[in-house]
C-alpha cells in the first residue's frame, strides 16, 4: 500500500433545541468520518480509515472544532493498527472546545505491531470553560502472533491548554533502542490515560479521584490505576493485563458520560 | 576544583533531603512488582533511563539558559502530573536551593532563589541553574542527576530490606555502563525531547500515598 496523508476536519455547533449538529465534516482518503444518529444532544462521530490501519509513511491529521455550547463524542471504528514501518507513521489531532462546549474523545486503543514506528501529537485548546474528556491508550500488539511490545518506536504527546495556560504536557516515549520494551512494561498489556478537564466535569473528576484513593492495594493486581487532580478535573493513568478488562474499567469510570450526552455510545461497543 | 565539587555534591553528607525519597521503589515493592534482585535491577534501569529523558531535557535548558526558569518550571509542572512525583520534585528543588544558598551565599544564587520562589521550584530546572552557578560543568551536572537516581533507588532498596548493602553496591557498580550510555544519549536533549519512558514506574510511584504504612515521602 502506498503512503498517504489523510486529513479530516470536523465542526460541531449548537443547533435548535440545544442539539449539537455537525456543520462541517470533510475528509480525504483514507480517513472517513461516520456520523451515526443518536437519541441524545451530542453529535457522534467515528473516524475510520479504509485500510484498517496505518502503513509505512501514513500521516493522518484530524482537526476538530467544538463551538460554544456544542457537544461531541468522537471515537474510532476500531483500534488503530500500526503495521511495520521503517519511515514511520503519524497521527495528529488538533481540537478547540468553545465556551461551555464538550468534547469526548474516546478512541479504541492504538496497537503497534512488530517493528512499527508511530508518533502521535494531540493538542487541545479549551476556551472559556470548555470541557474535555480524553481517553488515550496503547495495547501491546498482535497477541495472536505472539507479539508483545515488539514495536520499534511509539511516541505520544498530549498538550492541553485552558484559556492559553498549559495544563497538561503528557509525553511518552517507548523506543526499542532504549532497551527491551517487554521487560519495561512487564506483565501489563495495556497502558493509557484518561483526562477530565473543565468546570462541568469537576464533580465526576472528584468522584474518580476519591474512588481511586479508596481502592485497597492488592499485590500484583490485574489493573494499576492512579488518579491525580488536575485543575478543575483529573488525570487517571492505568495499566492493565487485558484490553477487555480495561475497557470495562474505563466504562465504569465514565458511567456519567451517557447522562451527559443523553445517549450511551458504549451500549453496543467496548 | 570541579571534581572536588562534584564529590561534595553527590556525597550523602550534602543535605538535599534525597534520603526521604524512594523514587517509587517503596510503592513498587509493596505492590509486589519489585521483590528480588532481577526485578530491582529492571526497576533501577527504568528509573535511570527515565531520569535521562524526563530530567535532563529541563536540566540542560536551565543550565544553558536557553529557556527561562519560569517557563521550564511550568513545563515541568504540566509534565509531572503524578502527584507524588510532582511533590517530590518541588520539595527537592526547594531543598537544593536552600542548601546551595547557605553553602555558597553568592549574589547569583540568591537571585536565583528569589526568582524560583515565584515558581514551583521543580528539581530539574532548579538543579540545572544551581549547578551552573556553583561551577559544575554541564556534563558533571548531568551525571550528578543520573547518579542521584541510581544511588537514591539503591539506598531505598537497602533501607526497605530488598537487598543488603553489598548487593546494592554491586548493583550500583554494574549500573555504570547504563549510566554512561544514558548520559551519552541524553546529553544534548532539549525540552522538546521531554518524555516519560517508564510508564509503569510512574504509575506505581503515583500510588505511593495509598500505601498503608510507608518509610519514604515518595
Amino acid at each position: 500500500m502506498p503512503a498517504v496523508a489523510g486529513r479530516a476536519e470536523l465542526s460541531v455547533v449548537r443547533g435548535a433545541e440545544g442539539r449539537s449538529v455537525v456543520s462541517r465534516a470533510y475528509a480525504t482518503s483514507p480517513l472517513r468520518l461516520l456520523m451515526p444518529r443518536n437519541h441524545g444532544n451530542a453529535a457522534w462521530v467515528y473516524t475510520s480509515s479504509f485500510g484498517g490501519g496505518l502503513v509505512d509513511g501514513d500521516c493522518l491529521v484530524l482537526d476538530i472544532d467544538i463551538a460554544p455550547g456544542a457537544a461531541a463524542f468522537v471515537s474510532s471504528q476500531a483500534s488503530t493498527k500500526v503495521y511495520r514501518s521503517a519511515r514511520g507513521t503519524s497521527v495528529e489531532v488538533y481540537a478547540r472546545v468553545g465556551r461551555e462546549g464538550l468534547l469526548v474523545a474516546a478512541p479504541d486503543p492504538v496497537v503497534c505491531f512488530a517493528a512499527a514506528r508511530y508518533q502521535q501529537v494531540q493538542q487541545f485548546e479549551l476556551i472559556g470553560g470548555g470541557s474535555l474528556i480524553l481517553v488515550d491508550w496503547l495495547s501491546s500488539g498482535r497477541h495472536g502472533s505472539g507479539e508483545r511490545w515488539a514495536f520499534d518506536d511509539y511516541r505520544s504527546r498530549i498538550r492541553v491548554r485552558q484559556d492559553g495556560a498549559l495544563v497538561v504536557h503528557d509525553s511518552i516515549g517507548l523506543r526499542a533502542e532504549d532497551g527491551d520494551l517487554a521487560e519495561r512494561l512487564g506483565r501489563f498489556d495495556v497502558i493509557g490515560m484518561m483526562l477530565l478537564l473543565g468546570e462541568t466535569l469537576r464533580e465526576p473528576a472528584r468522584t474518580i479521584v476519591d474512588n481511586v484513593a479508596g481502592i485497597p492495594l492488592t499485590r500484583r493486581a490485574d489493573e494499576l490505576v492512579a488518579a491525580t487532580p488536575v485543575r478543575d478535573g483529573c488525570l487517571l493513568r492505568f495499566a492493565g493485563t487485558s484490553v477487555e478488562r480495561v475497557s470495562r474499567m474505563l466504562r465504569e469510570y465514565l458511567e456519567f458520560v451517557p447522562r451527559l450526552l443523553g445517549d450511551d455510545p458504549w451500549a453496543r461497543k467496548w | 576544583m570541579s571534581d572536588w565539587l562534584t564529590w561534595q555534591i553527590v556525597d550523602s553528607a550534602f543535605p538535599t533531603g534525597a534520603f526521604a525519597h524512594s523514587w517509587g521503589l517503596e510503592a513498587a515493592w509493596q505492590h509486589g512488582e519489585v521483590s528480588n534482585l532481577s526485578s530491582l535491577r529492571a526497576f533501577l534501569d527504568a528509573s535511570v533511563q527515565q531520569t535521562g529523558f524526563a530530567v535532563l531535557p529541563l536540566l540542560n535548558a536551565a543550565y544553558a539558559r536557553t529557556g527561562d526558569l519560569e517557563g521550564l518550571d511550568a513545563l515541568a509542572d504540566a509534565f509531572t502530573l503524578n502527584v507524588v512525583a510532582n511533590r517530590a520534585s518541588r520539595v527537592q528543588g526547594r531543598s537544593l536551593l536552600a542548601t546551595a544558598t547557605r553553602i555558597w551565599p553568592s549574589d547569583p544564587l540568591l537571585a536565583l532563589k528569589r526568582q524560583a520562589e515565584a515558581t514551583c521550584s521543580h528539581l530539574a530546572p532548579v538543579s540545572g541553574a544551581v549547578f551552573r552557578i556553583v561551577g559544575l560543568s554541564l556534563s558533571a551536572a548531568q551525571k550528578v542527576a543520573l547518579y542521584g537516581t541510581a544511588r537514591g533507588v539503591l539506598t531505598a532498596a537497602v533501607r526497605l530490606g530488598i537487598v543488603g548493602s553489598f548487593e546494592a553496591q554491586r548493583l550500583q557498580f554494574s549500573c555504570g555502563p547504563l549510566l554512561e550510555s544514558v548520559a551519552e544519549r541524553c546529553h544534548a536533549l532539549t525540552p522538546d525531547d521531554l518524555a516519560q519512558t517508564a510508564p509503569i514506574v510512574d504509575l506505581l510511584q503515583s500510588s505511593h500515598d495509598r500505601l498503608y504504612s510507608r518509610l519514604f515521602q515518595s
